[in-house]
């Protein structure tokens, strides 16, 4: 994100025609240091979920702390640009992650860049103390798609707000401290724990699978893409596993299912930039989604048979 | 033979002595003796032959076609068992409101993923991802106050 996380280094010629504060905001990016505070909040389902995250930043590196009082208190997310390291002091474990770098600058550019969308920009409110620029997306229709509040002359992002298709908020963060060019310690970007277990998001997964009764079903790494987390959803009644993958910026989805599916629904439902590859394997439906072609996500439907375990199959 | 037996004979001897039958007997005798031609009898004999052979040409045909049409009307009645084109499995699965619901939570995360970035994400703050088992070895914040 380019506040709360503001990530990735920002290449050149490819931002023409965009906005000139988001302009400054994006080539801040690699420069930008700070602390802070802020609060997330998201909406699933009916209820929304909120909390309040510490961030370090320097450049490409970032490191998230939790207040005392969060649930989440004590977890401790280092990222840089090569890796994302996740603490988790209840368990003892540090979790390896791909990093989720550039991926969210890139989008606000390519919001810039897609003709479906009207960028303007009008005097911000005053957030953390700080003076702040808006920067509204909307569509042609002239419907909020986004809001960004960035403070002009450093180009951090201080608060941004994402809304439905009808208009109504789904999650957003914004500042409640910052400070900008502090001091910062250099270990503050490293995880020390002698006795901390190392695991991956695959270990995660197989947890998952067996804790829900689903076979552990995965795309190799030989695909270029790597596992980011797994999480149980429930679908229309249906029992499932969200899997999601990273491959630089680009994102790639799997779904678990422990039902059938109508394949052409599916792909009715998810339009024309969004490719779906489906197939059954141990009595569960795999769904592979993601804006790549059907082509490529058809070959990676048949790593994922051969990778399974035979005694799954 | 009694005297009234020998009365109808003499009376059917004059009935074929008459003058009548005298002269369609002459009538007849005068009539021209037909010969059957050999010209005739030839191509009677060649036009049976010829009927012959159009049935016996007509048969064999029959013999092998009446199986093949046979063959050819059972082979479609398989295919039209078997796989029964006209139940494509277009409605297999019923409209539950799956299909929407992945696209909708795919929907959902990609936006989420936005608001998190560095942070935790929406899977990571809602899901077992986050584990709250708790590991025997470590030590926590009071251990370190009562030393």
């Amino acid at each position: 994100m380019l506040a709360a996380g503001q990530h990735g280094r920002p290449g050149r010629g490819r931002f023409e025609g965009i906005p000139p504060l988001l302009l400054r905001a994006i080539r801040a990016q690699p420069s930008l240091r700070y602390k802070g505070a802020y609060t997330t909040e998201f909406r699933q389902g009916p209820a929304s979920i909120r909390h309040q995250e510490y961030i370090t930043r320097e450049g490409d590196r970032y490191r998230i702390d939790f207040p005392n009082d969060s649930q989440f208190a004590g977890q401790v997310i280092i990222e840089n640009s090569r890796e994302r390291l996740h603490y988790h002091p209840i368990t003892n474990e540090i979790v390896q992650q791909p990093p989720r770098h550039g991926e969210v600058w890139e989008r606000i550019a390519n919001l810039a860049n897609n003709r479906k969308f009207v960028l303007t920009t009008v005097p911000g409110e005053l957030i953390a103390g700080m003076r702040t620029e808006e920067l509204v997306v909307s569509d042609r229709a002239g419907n909020l798609v986004q809001r960004l509040y960035i403070e002009p002359i450093s180009g951090l992002i201080m608060k941004r707000q994402l809304f439905d298709f009808v208009g109504t908020q789904i999650g957003y963060f914004e500042f409640t401290e910052v400070a900008l060019n502090p001091k910062i310690e250099p270990d503050t970007f490293v995880i020390k724990r002698r006795d901390a277990r190392v695991i991956t998001p695959r270990i995660q997964l197989e947890r998952l699978c067996r804790r829900r009764g689903f076979h552990v079903v995965f795309l190799p790494p030989s695909s270029g893409y790597k596992l980011e987390g797994a999480s149980p959803r429930n679908f229309a009644g249906t029992d499932g596993l969200v899997q999601s993958y990273l491959n630089g910026n680009e994102r790639l989805w799997v779904y678990d299912l422990k039902g059938p599916i109508n394949a052409n629904r599916l792909r009715q439902n998810a339009g024309r930039d969004l490719h779906v590859h489906s197939f059954e394997l141990n009595g569960e439906t795999i769904v592979l989604m993601a804006k790549i072609d059907e082509q490529t996500l058809a070959r990676f439907a048949t790593l994922m048979e051969s990778g399974t375990p035979a005694r799954q199959r | 033979m009694n005297g009234r037996d020998l009365d109808r004979m003499n009376s059917v001897d004059d009935m074929i002595e008459s003058p009548e039958q005298h002269s369609v007997r002459k009538l007849v005798q005068a009539l021209p003796e037909e010969s059957l031609s050999l010209a005739w009898r030839s191509s009677l004999n060649e036009k049976l032959l010829e009927t012959a052979a159009a049935k016996k040409r007509r048969n064999r045909l029959n013999w092998i076609l009446r199986p093949a049409l046979g063959l050819g009307l059972a082979s479609v009645l398989a295919v039209i068992v078997l796989f029964h084109p006209s139940q494509a499995p277009k409605s297999s699965t019923p409209d539950r409101g799956i299909e929407s619901a992945i696209v909708s939570d795919h929907r959902a995360s990609v936006l989420l993923g936005e608001v998190s970035s560095a942070g935790l994400n929406v899977n990571e703050v809602a899901s077992e991802a986050n584990p709250q088992e708790p590991d025997d070895g470590l030590w926590t914040d009071s251990d370190v106050q009562g030393l």
